[in-house]
């Protein structure tokens, strides 16, 4: 199958070559061509061969495009390439091709595009669209000219409405001089009538009048009518009363008005033609004493903004909001008048101001916000009690916590007391001495207080044991002990009391005992209340003391010789060593072999101890090194202050004990041939294994002919020259066996001579 | 109607009817049918601009007797 296909393949291959092989034959055809085409255009020159030519151009060049637009087009434009061609002849080679517009319009239904669109006919198109439908219209300008007289007739024909308009109006009015009746000029006589009329009727009314006088005078309320109409009168002629006066607005404020002062108070001004205007009262000189006021106040030029300004109450006592750029204020809304209407007796009581500035008054002093500020009073260097009971101090930084264990509560007051009297006591029959133990409450005190609130809390311990104890009289100590290594307490690191000591059964945990026992974890025994059951540990510790004795034994100086602070067992022992050491040894036994001998020589004197002293010096140091601890070093730190003993404080000052302690440190080099060197050499020697290279042939060689010669005069004897002349000298007189030697210049001829005289 | 004359610098020079409301993609066609190109692969530049096929030749104020720049992609 797979093999079938390729053929296939193949096949095809070999036919596009062929069709290629054919295409180039092809060209080549073409190519001959138009080489022909060349050599007829040489030869003759005419304008036909010429348009020959370009028309097979042409025509090549449209069947080249067609091939590759893949549109069938073929035109054929004999004719019409006529005219193009001759105008590119005209124009030149390099004009280019153009088609004509058929020929355009051809190709142009070819590709699908609309014919060309010829000028002429255009603009007959153009021609023809009407001049409204067109999309953009000129609009001719505006004339102001025109314009303006427009107007002008405009406002004339309105002026003559208006005309017209208040004619009508004022037609239906009737002027004075007109008067309704004007018949009545015309006839005297009605007027006369009418007048009589009136008169006629007066004199009726007259009558009446009197005829209802008498008839009250008759029934006797005459007198009665009379006053109540004569009092009306009365009022009739006061026509205006305080009565009146109800509503009116007094336009200034009440504080302008004083108490027993008589102001005059007129209406104000107003438009005559204002409609609602309400009447209202002024004072001319108030008014002037205002306008005075004002002007002192624009006068004093106050800061436009002041923030710092008192805040304003208004009548109730509240804070006046200050609104934003409330000076513009005058001038926009007008300025702000003072006024306070007249009340229905036609007066405004002063009194409710009065009482609303009383109200004003006590609020102030109730002291919502009181601006009064706590009578200032001097600055004290001392808290008061009273602040120093509300006052803390910022608490000290808690060391981390460090688990008590059972075993700790073990006293180990041994070493401590030890410490304290000196060397004088002795062994592990001192025990007993160690109920006379300084009190653990001195200590105390000596150490750091760190803070009050701590004493509190020792305090409060304290005083809760003590109440536990009173409650547990019938348990024994040990049971509290049993209890404490039971629950194994936590404690914190920072408080005082850490070791375990015995008051009065309880165990009381005490910084120099927890101290002593951070110095060396040997099982002492304290006077706790765990002594019965550490009946047995006596003994082991006994034993042990004793076992330590011995060991020490070996090298009893070390102890002497060691660190202080590291080597208090040490002291303790050496002590005891001191007190049980038999004064004589028993002298070694030289038959016991070498080291038995090594051990007497060295007993006796024989041997030089001092190298052993080195050495035993060095092992000190290093058990020194094995028991400090990082955290005994923190703890010493901690602990350095609160040290009686000021001379053991720091590195600064030598230890007492260890004065006789000189070590004498020399380091000395070899070479590999075991001469000694000195300082720069031991250097050089160094310097050259640190750098891997030494130095160079001539230096080597010049150092050890250097050498050599020091070598040489270290072997020269002092009484020879260092060639030996003496020697050689007695050597001749030996062999001439004269006592004297012939001198002679030169050495050889100093022998020849010699020769020669032999 | 207009005529433009489209003028690559390597020999192809042509002069090109067509009318305003003509797009650019309309007159490559020609181009292309007068040169033998492609007309995709025709770019019709004026300078640094270079003519979108969708807008017309009226649009782009090509006026008769201009001369654009003919390019190939």
């Amino acid at each position: 199958m797979g093999s079938s296909k390729k053929h296939k393949e193949k096949d095809r291959d070999r036919d596009e070559k062929k069709r290629r092989h054919k295409d180039k034959e092809r060209d080549r055809d073409k190519d001959r061509e138009e080489k022909k085409h060349k050599r007829k255009r040489d030869r003759s020159r005419s304008r036909e061969r010429d348009r020959k030519k370009d028309e097979d151009r042409s025509r090549k060049r449209r069947r080249k495009s067609e091939s590759e637009e893949d549109i069938p087009v073929r035109i054929k434009q004999e004719k019409t390439e006529d005219t193009s061609t001759s105008k590119d002849a005209a124009g030149g080679a390099a004009a280019g091709m153009s088609l004509s517009i058929e020929e355009t319009n051809k190709l142009r239904v070819k590709l699908g595009l609309k014919p060309l669109e010829v000028d002429g006919e255009k603009k007959d198109e153009s021609a023809e669209v009407p001049y409204d439908k067109r999309e953009d219209v000129h609009k001719p300008a505006v004339n102001l000219a025109q314009e303006r007289k427009r107007e002008e007739i405009r406002q004339k024909m309105e002026m003559i409405k208006e005309k017209r308009r208040i004619n009508q109006k004022l037609n239906k009015v009737k002027s004075l001089a007109e008067d309704d009746d004007e018949d009545e000029l015309e006839c005297a006589i009605a007027w006369v009538q009418k007048s009589r009329k009136i008169e006629k009727e007066k004199e009726l009314a007259a009558k009446r009048a009197k005829l209802l006088e008498e008839m009250d005078e008759e029934f006797g309320i005459g007198e009665l009518v009379d006053d109540e109409f004569g009092s009306a009168d009365k009022r009739r002629q006061q026509a205006y009363t305080a009565k009146d006066l109800r509503g009116l607005r007094v336009e200034h404020s009440k504080e302008s008005f004083k108490e027993g002062r008589d102001i005059v108070l007129t209406l104000k001004d107003k438009d005559v033609l204002a409609e609602d205007g309400d009447d209202i009262l002024t004072n001319m000189n108030i008014i002037d004493y205002e306008k005075a006021a004002k002007n002192v106040e624009l006068k004093k030029k106050k800061a436009a903004y002041n923030p710092y300004a008192e805040p304003e109450f208004d009548e109730y006592g509240m804070v006046k909001q200050k609104e934003v750029l409330s000076k513009y204020d005058e001038e926009i809304e007008g300025e702000k008048k003072n006024s306070f209407m007249l009340g229905r007796s036609g007066g405004a009581s002063l009194n409710p101001e009065m009482e609303l500035e009383r109200i004003r008054q006590k609020l102030r002093q109730d002291g919502f916000d009181t601006l009064e500020v706590a009578a200032p009073t001097l600055a004290t260097e001392y808290y008061t009690h009273e602040e120093l009971t509300a006052f803390k101090k910022p608490k000290k930084k808690k060391r981390k916590l460090r688990k008590l264990k059972a075993d700790d509560l073990i006293p180990d007051e041994i070493d401590f007391s030890a410490r304290l009297q000196g060397a004088s006591t002795g062994g592990p029959d001192s025990i007993p001495l160690l109920t006379m133990l300084p009190e653990p409450e001195i200590e105390v005190d000596n150490t750091i207080l760190e803070d009050e609130a701590q004493l509190e809390l020792q305090m409060a311990l304290e005083k809760s044991r003590r109440v536990k104890l009173k409650k547990d009289n019938a348990k024994g100590a040990e049971k509290v002990a049993e209890v404490v290594s039971g629950t194994s307490i936590k404690e914190e690191p920072s408080t005082l009391t850490t070791t375990a000591a015995a008051i009065g059964g309880s165990i009381v945990l005490n910084s120099t005992s927890e101290f002593c026992r951070q110095l060396g974890d040997i099982p002492t025994y304290g006077a706790a209340g765990n002594r019965e059951e550490n009946e047995e540990e006596v003994l082991d510790f006994d034993k042990e003391d004793e076992e330590k004795q011995t060991m020490d034994d070996d090298e009893p100086e070390d102890s002497l010789q060691g660190w202080s602070r590291v080597n208090l067992e040490n002291e303790q022992t050496a002590n005891l060593i001191e007190d049980d050491a038999p004064i004589l040894e028993d002298e070694p036994q030289i038959a016991l072999g070498i080291a038995g001998a090594l051990k007497m020589a060295e007993k006796k004197g024989y041997l030089d101890k001092n190298d052993e002293k080195h050495r035993s010096s060095a092992s000190s140091h290093d058990s020194s090194g094995k028991n400090y601890t990082i955290e005994d070093k923190n703890y010493r730190d901690d602990d350095k202050h609160s040290r009686h003993d000021r001379i053991y404080r720091g590195p600064v000052v030598d230890f007492k004990e260890k004065d006789s302690y000189k070590p004498d440190v020399k380091v000395h080099y070899y070479d590999e041939t075991g001469r000694q060197l000195n300082a720069k050499e031991a250097f050089r020697v160094l310097s050259h294994r640190f750098h891997g290279k030494g130095s160079g042939k001539m230096k080597t060689e010049k150092r050890n002919k250097k050498v050599q010669d020091e070598l040489m005069m270290k072997q020269m004897s002092s009484t020879d020259t260092p060639l030996n002349t003496v020697a050689r000298l007695q050597e001749k007189q030996k062999l001439l066996q004269t006592p004297f030697l012939v001198l002679s210049g030169g050495g050889k001829t100093l022998e020849e001579s010699t020769m020669i005289k032999k | 109607m207009l005529e433009v004359t489209c003028n690559d610098r390597l020999g192809k020079k042509v002069r090109v009817k067509c009318n305003e409301d003509d797009t650019i993609g309309d007159l490559k066609k020609l181009v292309a049918a007068q040169t033998g190109t492609r007309p995709e692969k025709i770019v019709i530049k004026k300078w640094y601009t270079v003519y979108k096929d969708h807008v017309t030749i009226g649009d782009y104020e090509i006026k008769d007797g201009m001369n654009l720049e003919l390019y190939y992609q």
